[in-house]
């Protein structure tokens, strides 16, 4: 004598079960994995990050189902996504749906009068942001012997500020912004030399560079929480964009918006100094420092 | 609740003669398979308390599960409700909690390792029919490290699965999924 599931089984599964006549049930047709229910498989590519969610897409129609499922792209968005966003658009996200949320999120998004950009690196849903030239307080960019802005399809932003020559160099910044939790490094895309196209060849112009390799320039940040970093760096390689790591910072609480501060200087003057491209200053997860330190 | 239910546990693991349930599989393997490891099945579970059956010594027939696939499951559940009630004693000191996350971890690490993806496509199957939270979770996480990075060739292949989309279904699936490929975020 004993229990038979088969009553449970067929119910859970829906599958057409006959009892034989000693109670060993026969079953129609096995079920494969491709059966899984659509939440078992949301389940597995909530281990797997963005791209990879969205690659899998393809591989059938439950699949497809499950990389929409929300409670997988909610482990994905950063924790304060709701505040990030309606710091970028002005508003609320509506009924986007996770993932359509954090799609737009991934897209670099303008905001401050154009002056910064922000998005969502795609694997891991940490945020970056990008500030240009027009959002720092550059000495002397109003004055055209000095700092010009040039157009260029190496920027994001489109234009860099270039220096020709100048004695007293500095460059203040701040932002205010929702970091998520996290540590965070901050950089400044410069890059020796003015570069720029002749019949599709890229060509590097070093005729004004000079004064870097007499003192090294000088690079801080403040948080309004109390911490800081410093740095400094004799610039030296022509031809190419280079970050230069300012330091690191550490959001604690993403209930408040993080304020900070940086400044970039090279103020000895007895010496002038130039042929310098700032693009911008970029705040990524510290993570990714590795991969921009040049000195 | 959460510790209501490893106190629990901790007692029923400790009893030195625990009553037993008589699982057998669709392919004529028989189990004693103790009270606290059979009820971490939740189709079990269910099967007494919903019912409102007496749990008496009684012998289920467990369609669609085969030994070699309950054995393994009655493994990996009775070491997991050690570890809950090691875990348990340990609270509050750190040093002894992480050894016990990492005699688990370690322990997890070994069983995994020893499932061909065969092994694990058909344990995840069995689990997800005996209802075993923790149990699928944790294979969930194995297939999805053995898929990770891998094409998507190989995970149809892996799972066995057709593409039952249209062509013009393809072009859509493309398109709504072409930003997470697009452009780079750093320079």
């Amino acid at each position: 004598m004993g229990a038979d599931l088969s009553v449970l089984f067929s119910s859970l599964t829906g599958l057409d079960c006959s009892n034989g006549s000693d109670g060993y049930l026969c079953l129609q047709s096995r079920p494969s994995l491709g059966d899984l229910p659509e939440s078992c498989v949301a389940l597995v590519l909530s281990y797997l990050d963005p791209p990879e969610i969205c690659k899998l897409a393809r591989l059938n129609r439950a699949f497809r189902g499950a990389s929409w499922a929300d409670f997988v792209w909610e482990s994905k968005l950063p924790s304060n996504y709701q505040v990030l966003f309606r710091k970028v658009f002005g508003e609320l996200p509506g009924d986007l749906g996770k993932r359509g949320i954090y799609e737009r999120l991934c897209q670099a998004s303008t905001f401050d009068g154009g002056t910064k950009k922000v998005w969502l690196h795609k694997s891991t849903g940490g945020v970056c942001l990008s500030i240009s030239p027009k959002g720092l307080a550059i000495t002397g960019i109003d004055d055209r012997r000095y700092w010009n802005h040039i157009p260029t399809e190496e920027s994001r932003f489109c234009t860099v500020a270039y220096l020709q020559q100048i004695w007293w160099f500095e460059v203040d910044g701040e932002v205010e912004f929702p970091f998520p939790m996290g540590t965070y490094s901050l950089f400044f895309r410069l890059h020796l030399g003015r570069a720029y196209k002749r019949f599709g060849r890229r060509i590097c112009n070093t005729e004004h560079v000079h004064g870097w390799d007499i003192k090294p320039v000088q690079f801080q940040l403040w948080t309004s929480d109390g911490q800081h970093a410093a740095s400094k760096c004799i610039l030296s390689e022509t031809g190419k964009w280079n970050y230069y790591h300012v330091g690191d910072f550490v959001v604690d609480n993403s209930n408040a918006p993080t304020k900070i501060k940086f400044s970039m200087t090279q103020i000895d003057c007895t010496h002038t100094k130039g042929g310098l491209c700032l693009d911008s200053v970029f705040i990524y997860p510290s993570k990714f420092r590795e991969r921009f330190k040049r000195f | 609740m959460a510790d209501d239910g490893v106190n629990t546990k901790v007692e029923a693991v400790s009893k030195a003669t625990t009553e037993t349930i008589e699982l057998r599989t669709e392919d004529g393997g028989v189990f004693d398979v103790d009270k606290p490891v059979a009820m971490e099945f939740l189709i079990l579970k269910s099967f007494y308390e919903d019912e409102g059956r007496v749990f008496d010594k009684t012998s289920i027939r467990l369609p669609n599960v085969k030994q070699l696939e309950l054995s393994k499951v009655i493994e990996y559940c009775t070491r997991a409700l050690e570890f809950g009630a090691k875990s348990a004693a340990a609270a509050g000191d750190k040093d002894a909690e992480r050894m016990v996350r990492q005699e688990r971890e370690g322990f997890e690490a070994e069983f995994v390792d020893e499932l061909s993806n065969e092994m694990l496509k058909e344990l995840i199957l069995a689990v997800n029919f005996l209802d075993i939270k923790e149990m699928l979770d944790f294979l969930i996480r194995s297939v999805a490290n053995r898929i990770r990075n891998r094409s998507v060739a190989y995970v149809r292949q892996f799972f066995d699965i057709e593409n039952d989309f249209t062509p013009q279904e393809e072009d859509q699936i493309h398109q709504e999924n072409a930003w997470a490929f697009e452009g780079v975020d750093a320079d």
